[in-house]
């Protein structure tokens, strides 16, 4: 029986990788097995995929399909065949980052998102997305670097903020976590949500 | 049946039943597994701090109890996770994915704005700040069209911020020529260096006169001015001429007639001039007359040289 997959998103410094790690643990610890993974670069061919990511004189597009094309491999390679095994996955960042980023950040028509991400996914989407919302001065401050898609400094971070913000009222596999407080306030606001959630999820899979 | 038949049974049941009871517990040890596996592979998993293997790994037999396990890896963060085995979860699967480390890297060139390459990769242009490379050997190279190429070749091993600055020198004069078709003479101030497609390399800065001539096609004529380290390309289509008339003379400057009109002096060219045979004649004063006749033929260069007889 497939498991659950629990996607972070966020923008830049709000501490999804961190709470993305406490999840881990957490499930861990209640017994669960768990599959940690990433965006961009969870796969050999996602590493080539990242680097080219690096040059700072790109298309919205071309940096959309690039990381569409690291998506497909993502799912391909790892996501799919732990779920299917029964494993919960857990990606730091997934589909809707770029939704919030290349589509309300740098102007990608939305329509040919969803189009490319359907095509790559064939179906598959997380069970539930958790997106921890900051202000972007606050993502900045606490950044230690900048890497490519922080460069756009703050006027694009609130975009990808209001993106991010936007589709979460779309779909209801969204949770919006408030992400100013403390560590671990942020994460009991997950977990709870996510046991709420869980037993949801599991009375759904039973009447399957 | 007496007190010692009863006792007798009593043990009998206390050993079967420890007996029982330790195959159980063995086979529910055995049947215990931590299976640990990552992105990248191959990386070294210890449980309670004792190295176990890379991933993948299945770690069995442990006994029920809580476990730390490390994954690490040269060049990525290290994971550590704690997590129990017990009657109700004999079995764990993890999958870590380790974060890169990173060093940053500055690239400030002479002259500035010059393409930065990371392992083939375009990444900016000078000045520039990178802070996402990944440990290990890179090979940097910094373009800029007119000078030449700055590589360098590094190996990092811890996050650090590695500064370059890439003096650029001016790559040497020259010239590429590509013509369809190919195979057309290039002249350079009137000496053949070739057949198209070619390259002249080295040239010192200066004016130029290039020709480019093929049979049955209009010659291709151009002044060019060449500075230090300037490439100059061109790709030149040639057109189809139906002839193609060169009539020089030494010395050079004669008066030339074709069939009695006039046409300039000596070295002379024309184009397209109908095919056949024309009358020539080339006067210069101090030298005697010279008179012949010539065929112009379709489709190739018809190309004269006549030596004018002095005058005593």
């Amino acid at each position: 029986m497939r498991e659950m997959f629990l996607t972070i998103e966020g923008i830049d410094g709000c501490g999804k990788s961190t709470q993305a790690q406490k999840l881990m643990q957490k499930l861990l610890k209640e017994g669960k097995s768990v599959v940690l993974t990433k965006e961009p670069g969870g796969t050999a061919l996602g590493e080539y995929i990242r680097n080219l990511l690096l040059n700072k004189d790109m298309e919205p597009v071309t940096e959309f399909l690039l990381f569409a094309a690291d998506r497909k491999e993502h799912i391909e390679k790892i996501i799919k065949p732990y779920l299917w095994q029964g494993i919960i996955v857990i990606s730091d960042r997934f589909l809707d980052s770029s939704v919030a980023y290349q589509g309300y950040g740098r102007g990608v028509k939305n329509d040919f998102i969803t189009c490319v991400h359907n095509f790559i996914t064939e179906g598959l989407k997380p069970d539930i997305t958790f997106i921890i919302d900051i202000a972007p001065e606050v993502g900045l401050k606490r950044l230690k670097r900048f890497d490519r898609i922080e460069n756009g400094g703050i006027a694009l971070l609130a975009k990808v903020r209001e993106g991010y913000l936007e589709i979460a009222r779309e779909e209801k596999r969204f949770v919006v976590i408030k992400g100013e407080g403390n560590e671990e306030e942020i994460f009991f606001n997950i977990w709870d949500e996510f046991l709420k959630r869980r037993k949801l999820w599991e009375r759904e899979q039973r009447a399957l | 049946m007496g007190k010692r038949t009863t006792g007798i049974i009593i043990i009998v049941v206390i050993v079967v039943a420890s007996v029982l009871l330790y195959f159980i517990v063995r086979a529910t040890i055995s049947s215990t597994e931590i299976f640990v596996d990552s992105y990248p592979k191959e990386c070294n998993v210890y449980l309670n701090g004792e190295l176990k293997g890379d991933t993948p790994i299945s770690l069995r037999g442990l006994d029920y109890g809580e476990y730390l396990i490390e994954v690490s890896k040269e060049g990525f963060t290290t994971s550590t996770q704690s997590l129990t085995l017990n009657r109700e979860n004999p079995k764990k699967v993890i999958f870590v994915t380790l974060e890169h480390l990173t060093f940053t890297l500055e690239v400030e060139s002479y002259p500035s704005e010059a393409e930065v390459y990371i392992d083939g990769i375009k990444i900016g242009i000078t000045p520039l700040k990178t802070e996402d490379l990944l440990l290990g050997k890179h090979f940097i190279e910094v373009r800029k069209q007119n000078y030449t190429k700055w590589t360098k070749e590094i190996e990092v091993k811890e996050n650090q911020t590695i500064k370059f600055f890439a003096e650029l020198l001016p790559s040497s004069s020259s010239i590429s020529i590509v013509s369809v078709p190919d195979a057309a003479k290039v002249f350079i101030n009137n000496v053949e260096k070739g057949v198209t497609p070619l390259t002249i390399e080295n040239l010192e800065p200066g004016e130029y006169e290039l020709l480019v001539i093929k049979d049955g096609y209009v010659p291709y004529r151009e002044s060019f001015t060449i500075s230090k380290g300037d490439t100059i390309k061109r790709d030149l289509v040639l057109k189809k001429a139906t002839t193609y008339l060169i009539i020089n003379s030494v010395p050079e400057g004669a008066t030339l007639y074709l069939n009695n009109e006039l046409k300039g002096k000596t070295p002379y060219e024309e184009l397209d001039l109908k095919p056949g045979i024309y009358s020539l004649r080339l006067t210069m004063d101090g030298y005697l007359e010279f008179s012949t006749e010539i065929e112009i033929v379709t489709g190739k260069i018809s190309k004269f040289e006549f030596t004018l007889l002095k005058l005593p």
